[in-house]
């Protein structure tokens, strides 16, 4: 049986290889490690652009794609090696939200449909009485009402409230960890606001982590404990939140923070080096940032760097970028200066 | 031709309405709208997926499909020429040359068969009223690309070959190859990752002042008009409720729809969920409600909002807004500014 003592989820080294074809291969996510605790409960955001394996991930934790190497292990618990009975449990302690709502859903079925078959399959009810019970609930926790939403299509809900019914469904399960694909791409900016808030009640009232796979670093900024920002399959930067995206310290995640547009800042000056869009599966064996990199060195084309410690006070903060090489000589360790993104 | 008046507007648009016909009757997407270009400004046409924001791009290329059609309006090109009136063959002939469209979704929108140099090409050869012999085209095409930041190397590649940057950047090039003055760009960079779409975003300005021309920027994105855009005009269920400098409305927005839209664009400065509770009841345009069409959603809702439609009227300088806390402003007739 699972016990409820050890972290809630560890990705350990995990490392997905796709063959592209004509003897090629594409390294989708290399050596990716994540640890969630046990508690308190919090959202850690996994920000990159596409290509950036991202999606690889949420579909590695669900269990949709087998890691090339690699392990996840919940609650002390190798989920590949899981009993059916542990597997079963697995699935309905982690939960999923994606990012299309038109995509999600059956069209040829009610709304309720989606509740009925996730009460069914998991006997979450005794009675029809208490199904429904648990449906009000669900649904009150993401401010819909049963009567307005259950008998009607999904044709006929608009985006927001598709997704708002896609929250309530993964709440149904009383899960500890809901995996979010970019689950707010697609619903209009003054809708938004509304999921993500769902989201931070859900971490704070019911104690459910999220897993939160965006490429917008500005949602990820309001409601992120925790983030990895993700370049061609690994991580480049990972910290607090606050720390990481007021602080960004690899070239790639300075790069990325300063071309938000954002209403209040206008955009300074030309990004150099960034003309060329990132190229995958050329075999680099250093940095692969390094041919977009205004900071580019020889010691990049080494080997790719591994994440070193930017500080040792408060939680950790590190940065896969030779700039931050602590056993480095002066001259490799000397910081860049805070410019540009102000 | 007619001789550009060099006082008048690149573009005037006067009380556009397009309808789609429904199952329910008919559904006015863009209900009446009129605004301004200038010489060499560009406005932004923001808005939410269903506002009428692309509906009203395409009606002034006059794209609109059945089943929509437009009802009323006129769209003059530098005060003279009405696009809403031209026939089929004059319009031809406008199209590319003096209005052209960067197309949403750009990256699907180029011809998977053809090398870019053969689209590029085709795109001159049809529209240029007299023979371009090859060796021009060639030097034109270059001209382009280089104006586009597009590596020569392009020339011969076909569209899957390129990334979704160089796609957009064609695109561009395709849009500005018969240096028309007035040029649509329909979400020109929403599918391109952000740093690409910073510098995309950069060419696109850098060709503009290169050229000299007036763009609409249609697009959902507050952030990046703030970048772009002179003024905006933002448009709720086919109208358009707030129009002024895009610094005056991202900064002090006026109408209660622009506030909460401005509100709930989320900022690297500021932690934390300002939901401001949004609620997503659209309104039914097949059956628009008297009075104001945004009573549903707004928080400042009063009794008069009920029965009379607000005017868009002027107030604070040159802003225009319609609604009714500012009803004692002026109205603003016809184009604004």
């Amino acid at each position: 049986m699972i016990d409820s003592t050890r972290p809630l989820l560890q990705i350990n080294g995990v490392t997905k290889v796709y063959q592209a074809g004509r003897g090629q291969e594409v390294v989708a996510l290399e050596n990716f490690n994540l640890t969630i605790p046990d508690s308190p409960a919090r959202i850690v955001a996994v920000a990159g652009e596409s290509g950036s394996g991202k999606s690889t991930l949420a579909g590695i934790v669900l269990g949709f794609i087998q890691p090339t190497s690699g392990q996840i292990i919940f609650r002390d618990h190798s989920v590949e090696r899981l009993s059916r009975r542990d597997r079963a449990i697995y699935r309905r302690h982690v939960q999923a939200v994606f990012q299309d709502p038109y995509g999600v859903f059956n069209p040829f079925y009610r709304i309720r449909h989606a509740f009925d078959v996730a009460i069914r399959n998991f006997k979450l009810a005794h009675s029809r009485g208490d199904a429904r019970k648990l449906v009000e609930d669900a649904l009150s926790i993401v401010g819909l009402r049963g009567d307005e939403i259950l008998d009607r299509y999904p044709y006929q809900l608009s985006g927001g409230q598709r997704q708002r019914v896609m929250m309530a469904r993964a709440y149904l399960l009383h899960p500890d960890l809901i995996v979010a694909d970019e689950p707010v791409s697609m619903i209009d900016a003054s809708l938004r606001a509304s999921i993500l808030a769902i989201m931070e009640r859900m971490r704070d009232i019911d104690g459910i982590s999220f897993i939160y796979i965006t490429h917008d670093l500005s949602t990820a900024h309001q409601i992120s404990d925790e983030i990895y920002v993700l370049y061609q399959g690994s991580t480049v930067e990972h910290g607090a939140t606050s720390d990481v995206l007021d602080n960004p310290t690899h070239p790639y995640a300075r790069a990325l923070i300063a071309s938000i547009p954002e209403i209040d800042r206008r955009w300074e000056g030309e990004i150099e080096g960034l003309n060329e869009e990132p190229q995958r599966g050329k075999g680099a064996s250093g940095c692969s940032f390094y041919p977009r990199c205004e900071h580019r060195m020889d010691r990049c084309l080494s080997a790719p760097p591994s994440l070193f410690q930017i500080s040792s006070e408060g939680e950790p903060h590190r940065s896969a970028c030779y700039l931050y090489e602590s056993s480095a000589s002066e001259q490799q360790s000397e910081p860049i200066q805070k410019d540009g993104q102000s | 031709m007619n001789a550009a008046d060099a006082s008048e507007p690149a573009l005037t648009v006067r009380e556009l309405r397009v309808e789609y016909a429904t199952e329910r009757g008919a559904l006015a997407a863009v209900n009446g709208i009129s605004f301004t270009v200038a010489r060499g400004e560009i406005l932004g046409l923001v808005g939410e997926s269903g506002c009428g924001k692309t509906t009203t791009a395409m009606a002034l290329l006059r794209l609109v499909q059945h089943p929509g059609r437009i009802v009323a309006g006129q769209a003059l090109l530098d005060g003279g020429e009405d696009l809403i009136a031209l026939d089929e063959r004059r319009l031809r002939s406008v199209r590319w040359q003096r209005i052209a469209l960067i197309p949403q979704g750009a990256l699907n929108s180029l011809n998977p068969i053809m090398r870019v140099k053969d689209q590029l090409g085709d795109v001159i050869r049809t529209h240029e009223h007299r023979r371009v012999g090859a060796a021009e085209l060639r030097q034109r095409i270059e001209r382009l690309f280089s104006l586009v930041g597009l590596p020569p190397r392009v020339y011969r590649l076909y569209p899957h070959e390129l990334s979704g940057g160089m796609k957009q950047r064609v695109c561009i090039a395709m849009a500005i190859a018969l240096e028309p003055p007035f040029v649509i760009a329909d979400e020109p960079t929403s599918a391109l990752d952000v740093i690409v779409q910073r510098v995309v975003a950069q060419t696109l300005l850098a060709v503009k002042q290169r050229l000299g021309m007036s763009l609409l920027l249609i697009g959902h994105d507050m952030g990046l008009m703030a970048q772009m855009a002179d003024r905006v005009a933002v448009m709720y269920a086919g109208e358009i409720v707030e129009i002024g400098q895009t610094r005056e409305v991202l900064g002090e927005p006026l109408h209660p729809y622009t506030q909460i839209l401005i509100a709930s664009v989320p900022t690297m400065k500021t932690r934390g969920i300002r939901d401001s509770g949004g609620d997503e009841s659209a309104p039914d345009l097949t059956n628009r409600p008297a009075g104001c069409i945004f009573q549903g959603r707004c928080p400042k809702m009063m009794d008069v909002c009920l029965t009379v439609s607000p005017e868009l009227r002027r107030t604070r300088g040159n802003r225009g807004v319609a609604c009714h806390l500012y009803a004692d402003t002026t109205p603003v007739c016809g184009g604004t500014t």
